[in-house]
């Protein structure tokens, strides 16, 4: 168990230093500084903009002060905020907004995937069952943003039931959130059903029954435990889904959140800013899949431990 | 005669001709059904699969052969004609203007003078080539956006832009991840080892994160490098934002397809037919390319059907948030990042590409569906 603990976040933490080194000098392989652009300041106001930013040293030298600065948690400074705030604040400022409308939509989700794989599975073959597996197809195949667009076109343009600019009220929250919580809810339903399906046809549920527990309990209590195994390996996958669906998910609903964020510094080519965004979101991805390996161990005693 | 027992003493008393009738039997009435054939026949008895490959025909034939009837180009801005609703045309609008109050159509105006004014270095060009308000010469079926461009038109060459996309894109993953895999699987050992850590590792990295980055990276080397030379821009007529979208796919998204195709050769390998032709000499390379592979198509196939709709939503996606193609040229995810900005009074131009997007993909999806189950009935899930 320790073993296999220690081999896991050692390779997470190589995963995030490669990403980190890659990105670093991704970044700085293009042609031409941040201030580069901007003809009106003299030749002296760029070298000391440089020589403030630390970008006059050598490469490694910077690669160095940089990796040296993230240990300590520092990302270092925007370069297109004007009131020179630095990356950490700027993320502590817009990340809570796509953290709740995240949070909100895996919720979302994970009820109504595992409602309409449940029922698909209870109903197999049968008109419900039919109904749900057409409505998942298509919201997989369907991509997130796309279904976004439709529905804000329906519910915000045609009928006009709700807003579609910011989160001003709870009631703000039902587009976006069901837009981003629409596809990995399918693919859950999906999940869910064959592998209750599967679990259904099998020996001890039939003893369980033939000795008399209630339906409800048998799935909630025997059938369920097993099935909802894929489901926890696929919350890894889920919460990057999540992230990234969020930058256009944003853009489309004009959330203010770190997504929309990043999205705007791509426009304006604040590199420190991408780079910190970037580092964040890998992380928190690495470490998300990390914590669901580990708890799928515990979950699961029948995984053998490499 | 001495009988010796454990051998096969026969005696050829104990033959007889066949009969012709005996002979008529023994012939195989069924001609021999290939593997092709047989994968046609599967999929040509499952109806969603179907619709999905007419659809898919008559997307190429509406994205490739379209503007060819349409009259007008992806970049012909026609003054006076900015903004029509679908099938509308400038008179029309004329009337209605005036029958309407002008109370009531305030939003309309701001709307069309904010982006006339944004782009007045555009029209001025367009006002020196169109100096009198033309008639219509073709009916603007699905409007015109706001520099009096024909909708129609943009989503053509937007789709076919995002087809290119899916197309090329899966090619370029089929050879890297088929070969990567190949090798990999094939050799074994310490080199399969090494390589399927590195595909691991680049299965870990967060691709969306990576691919957006990548796109920033590329965009400007790539301009440069299409500035220079101008035949390069001309014989592929797809510009830098393309060319840097193939590079990240060529880079991040071969390794599912290395993935499947390692643990087919796995399999494939311990076979004997393999095993007869490193009898017979071939080496290594002629066995990954002559007999391993073509054993793989299947999978293959069905992998590289599959990435033809994920690549065509990465594209749609980064075109989407302001990256990839470049502004004359219309994407659908541009067309949208465009229409965006009107949705309240034009929601038409931004319906017109979300929908265009959700029909490709659904119809690849379709017919990937349905290859899998034609080609590997044991790959259903």
């Amino acid at each position: 168990m320790a073993g296999f603990l220690v081999k896991r976040v050692l390779s997470s933490i190589v995963t995030l230093f490669i990403i980190i080194t890659a990105t670093f000098f991704l970044m700085h392989a293009v042609p031409g500084g941040p201030f580069a652009t901007n003809e009106k300041l003299g030749q002296g106001i760029i070298k000391a903009m440089e020589a403030k930013y630390g970008l006059d040293k050598p490469i490694f030298v910077q690669y160095g002060i940089y990796l040296g600065n993230l240990f300590r948690g520092d990302l270092g400074m925007s370069i297109a905020s004007k009131e020179g705030k630095t990356v950490n604040y700027i993320i502590s400022q817009k990340f809570p907004v796509s953290a709740r409308l995240g949070g909100l939509s895996v919720l979302v989700a994970l009820i109504l995937g595992l409602f309409m794989g449940c029922y698909a599975a209870l109903r197999h073959e049968k008109f419900a069952d039919r109904v749900i597996m057409f409505i998942s197809t298509l919201g997989i195949a369907v991509p997130g943003f796309i279904m976004g667009m439709l529905l804000l076109l329906l519910f915000g343009v045609a009928l006009r039931w709700l807003s579609f600019i910011g989160l001003n009220s709870p009631l703000d929250y039902i587009l976006p959130t069901f837009t981003l919580a629409f596809y990995p809810a399918c693919f859950i339903a999906r999940l869910i059903r064959s592998s209750l399906l599967d679990v259904l046809g099998q020996d001890y549920i039939r003893t369980a029954r033939a000795k008399g527990i209630p339906a409800y309990s048998i799935l909630m209590k025997h059938a369920m435990r097993n099935a909802i195994l894929p489901v926890v390996t696929y919350l890894g996958p889920l919460l990057a889904y999540v992230l990234v669906g969020s930058f256009v998910i944003e853009r489309i609903f004009s959330i203010p959140g770190l997504g929309l964020f990043f999205v705007q510094s791509i426009t304006s080519r604040d590199y420190p800013l991408i780079m910190g965004t970037t580092i964040f979101l890998a992380a928190l991805v690495i470490f998300m899949n990390l914590l669901v390996d580990i708890v799928y161990v515990f979950i699961d005693p029948r995984i053998k431990l490499k | 005669m001495i009988k010796k027992l454990f051998t096969l003493h026969m005696d050829s008393s104990m033959f007889e001709p066949a009969s012709p009738e005996e002979k008529k039997e023994l012939t195989i009435k069924r001609r021999s059904v290939s593997f092709w054939q047989d994968a046609w026949r599967r999929l040509r008895k499952n109806p969603t699969a179907m619709a999905g490959l007419v659809l898919i025909i008559l997307l190429l034939l509406f994205a490739f052969a379209g503007p060819l009837v349409i009259p007008y180009k992806y970049d012909e801005q026609i003054r006076g004609f900015e903004n029509l609703s679908p099938m509308q045309t400038p008179e029309e609008r004329a009337s209605i203007k005036e029958a309407i109050p002008k109370t009531k159509n305030r939003s309309d105006e701001f709307a069309y003078d904010f982006k006339t004014s944004q782009n007045t270095n555009t029209t001025k060009k367009a006002q020196e080539t169109a100096p009198e308000i033309k008639k219509a010469v073709f009916p603007h079926m699905l409007g015109t956006d706001s520099l009096g461009r024909d909708n129609l038109v943009r989503i053509m060459y937007g789709s076919r832009i995002s087809l290119t996309v899916g197309i090329v894109a899966s090619i370029v993953i089929l050879i890297i991840g088929s070969i990567y895999g190949a090798f990999s699987g094939f050799i074994g050992g310490r080199t399969d080892n090494v390589m399927m850590r590195i595909v691991e590792l680049l299965y870990a990295i967060p691709d969306i994160l990576i691919v957006i980055l990548l796109s920033i990276i590329l965009k400007e080397p790539m301009s440069q490098l299409f500035a220079k030379s101008t035949v390069m821009s001309k014989i592929t007529g797809i510009g830098p934002g393309l060319v840097s979208m193939f590079i990240t796919f060529a880079l991040l998204y071969w390794v599912g397809m290395a993935r499947i195709v390692r643990g087919q050769v796995l399999q494939l390998k311990e076979q004997e037919f393999i095993l007869a032709a490193q009898a017979l000499g071939a080496n290594n390379n002629r066995i990954i390319f002559r007999h391993l592979l073509p054993n793989c198509i299947g999978p293959i196939i069905v992998t590289t059907m599959f990435q033809i709709p994920a690549a065509i939503f990465v594209e749609s996606f980064l075109s989407f948030i302001g990256l990839g193609i470049s502004a004359p040229m219309a994407s659908l995810g541009s067309l949208a990042n465009d229409a965006m900005s009107g949705i309240q009074t034009y929601p038409y131009m931004l319906a017109q590409p979300a929908i265009m997007i959700a029909i490709i993909i659904l119809a690849f999806n379709m017919l990937g569906d349905g290859l899998r189950d034609a080609l590997d009935p044991r790959m259903k899930k």
